[in-house]
């Protein structure tokens, strides 16, 4: 009996083949944009005479794009795809980033949910729904590309 | 860390890394991973290489350095050719 993984089918043909250089730029784009959106939307205050919600629009146009593009790649299948089609040093490293993602996650929430304690017990600031809204989105969104950009992070130059 | 003998056993072989990989079955960046000491192999995957280069796993994998080939090479007797 066969106990290793061993790739049955190709598919990851059908994903793009990017270089870890340019995943882990995409990571940075995808996941430092996102939270550059969120705490740009936080702080900003509409008395502010600035271009800050062009840049928030232009951070979180350009977070979507990368992480749409790193979700097509093959760290993203590697990521998702059935055990079968992965050997075993990827299944490995994906354990590896689903287990950092899940950590992620987990700190995510608990800031999260602490945050919405401090800041409903401040009587000089009302929280808004659309705050919660943009922290869950902006979790949503890097948590999703979380064990591909991790795998990008680890990987090394061919 | 396991310390192995696969880059040397893959150039007496003359194969390339993707055909190494396609013989035992991972994807050519694992062998990257392999050579350079990154990952250690589960002992099928031991057993898959050690096979196809038709050596024993001690004679592909140890926890210890392997001794350089010059030096292995200057302890070894000197052959003479045969003579009829």
């Amino acid at each position: 009996m066969s106990a290793m993984s061993q790739p049955t089918k190709d598919n990851r043909r059908w994903y793009l083949s990017l270089r870890p250089r340019t995943a882990r730029i995409l990571a940075h784009i995808g996941i430092d944009g996102a939270w550059g959106y969120f705490l740009l939307k936080f702080f900003y205050r509409d008395d502010t005479p600035s271009a800050l919600p062009l840049v928030g629009g232009l951070l979180i146009v350009s977070a979507f794009v990368a992480t749409l593009l790193l979700f097509f790649s093959s760290y993203s299948f590697i990521a998702n795809a059935p055990s079968q089609e992965i050997d075993e040093r990827e299944l490995a490293e994906r354990y590896r980033a689903h287990f950092y993602a899940f950590q992620y996650v987990v700190v995510g929430l608990i800031v999260g949910y602490i945050g919405l304690e401090l800041l409903q017990r401040n009587p000089q600031y009302t929280l808004s729904p659309g705050v919660v809204e943009n922290y869950l989105t902006t979790m949503i969104m890097t948590s999703l590309i979380m064990p591909a950009a991790l795998l990008a992070f680890w990987d090394r130059e061919p | 860390m396991i310390h192995n003998r696969i880059p040397l056993y893959r150039a007496e072989r003359g194969l390339s890394r993707k055909e190494l990989a396609e013989r035992v079955g991972v994807n050519p960046q694992t062998i990257g991973f392999l050579e350079r000491g990154d990952y250690s192999p589960s002992v099928e995957l031991a057993l898959r290489l050690a096979r196809e280069f038709g050596v024993t796993v001690e004679a592909l994998f140890s926890l210890d350095p392997f001794p350089a080939l010059a030096d292995q090479l200057q302890a070894a007797p000197p052959t003479r050719p045969a003579t009829t």
